[in-house]
This record gives structure tokens, C-alpha cells and sequence, in this order.
């Protein structure tokens, strides 16, 4: 299988302790619920690596000088800054369907 | 099994469907075989590239957001939402012009050693 030689953590999903031991293929069943589980892992993935970006920028932008806790005025700068942010990647994402996007992605 | 089990625009998560019988990699020899491990295949290769292009979105929302955003308000206003747009097509086009002329410095360099 071609996608076993790409990514380290998808191979560890589709071969589970069921495929090691087994001296048969894996069923049609068993495949796609290791596509499926591999899925779930992506977009896991990509939530959490865009949670920490999110964090990190807004973090820079809204907690110049980190005090004993959160102020609220702390808190609603992350709040619109996270949407900010969030909006500013629906931007990035229409500018690039339209323009650029084609050949780059 | 019909080939369009896997359709390569379908990034849904569902589940996988239970009713269809379990068949083993033997019967995929066949030639009535549905090409299901190439579907499979095609999924996943899918998947990936949409990945690559989610990582490109970010890390150029990530540069946009800090050239373009200083303090977060309200919403985008008209000015930092062309600014992002701007920003995402310069960027594109920076990169064109620096393989361009890397390109052009390779040729000089190898005229240089004939």
C-alpha cells in the first residue's frame, strides 16, 4: 500500500494489533475503518496545530504584560482576536480560490 | 461494491457503512475486482493534499493576520480584509519571482562553468 510509506502516524492507525497478527489481508470492512480513523486523526491533527497558532498570535496581541490572571479585558481580546484570526483565514482561503490558488495548492 | 464508495471529493467523516459483506483481498483479483484498495488509495492521497493546503492557508493566514491586524476588533474591517487579500496574493507571487530568478541564477552559474 503506497500510503504506508508516507505518513508514520496514519500507518500506526491502519496497522493495528488486528492486522499484525492476522495472516490474511485486511477485509474491505477493516480498510475503510482505517481510512475512516485515519480521517478523524487528520482533522484532529490540523485542529489542534491551528488552536496553538490562534493562541500563540493572540497571546503576543492581548497579554502584553501577563499579570496574576486573565483580566476581563484580557479575555475579550482573545475572544475577538481568535475571530479575527479566524476570519482572516476565510479571506486567505476565498483570495486564493480566486487568484493565485490553482497551481500553488 | 460500487466504485464510487470512496469519492474523492467527500471529506465527510461518516462511518463506515456495516451492511456491505466482508470480502477478503483474494477476491479483489477478479476482474469484475471494484478497485476498492485504489479507491482506498485515492482517499487517503486525498486527505493529504488537503492537509499540504491547509498547512499553506495557515501559515500564510498566520503572515497576513500579523501584517495586516493590529489591534482585534469589532470584525475585519474593509481596509484589513483587502490588506489580507493583498497579502495572500503578493505572497504567491513572491515566491514566483524568487524561483524565477533562482532559476535564471542556476543558468548564469552553469554558463559560467562551460
Amino acid at each position: 500500500l503506497k500510503f504506508a510509506y508516507c505518513c508514520p502516524r496514519a500507518v500506526s492507525s491502519l496497522t493495528s494489533a488486528k492486522f499484525a497478527m492476522s495472516s490474511t489481508p485486511p477485509s474491505e470492512n477493516e480498510v475503510r475503518e482505517a481510512v475512516h480513523g485515519f480521517k478523524k486523526q487528520m482533522a484532529a491533527q490540523q485542529l489542534q496545530v491551528t488552536l496553538t497558532k490562534i493562541t500563540e498570535k493572540c497571546f503576543d496581541k492581548c497579554v502584553s504584560k501577563p499579570g496574576a490572571s486573565l483580566s476581563n479585558s484580557e479575555q475579550a481580546c482573545l475572544a475577538k482576536c481568535m475571530d479575527r484570526f479566524l476570519e482572516t483565514t476565510a479571506v486567505v482561503t476565498g483570495a486564493l480560490s480566486r487568484g493565485a490558488g490553482g497551481d500553488e495548492l | 461494491l460500487p466504485v464510487g464508495a470512496f469519492p474523492r471529493s467527500d471529506t465527510s467523516t461518516r462511518a463506515p457503512r456495516p451492511d456491505s459483506p466482508v470480502r477478503t483481498m483474494a477476491d479483489f483479483d477478479t476482474p469484475t475486482g471494484s478497485g476498492f484498495m485504489e479507491g482506498a488509495q485515492r482517499e487517503i492521497e486525498n486527505e493529504q493534499r488537503q492537509a499540504q493546503a491547509k498547512a499553506i492557508i495557515l501559515a500564510l493566514s498566520e503572515k497576513c493576520f500579523d501584517k495586516c491586524i493590529g489591534t482585534p476588533g469589532a470584525k475585519l474591517s474593509s481596509g484589513e480584509a483587502s490588506c489580507v487579500r493583498n497579502c495572500a496574493q503578493r505572497y504567491f507571487e513572491s515566491q514566483a519571482y524568487v524561483a524565477k530568478r533562482f532559476m535564471k541564477m542556476l543558468q548564469a552559474q552553469r554558463s559560467e562553468d562551460l
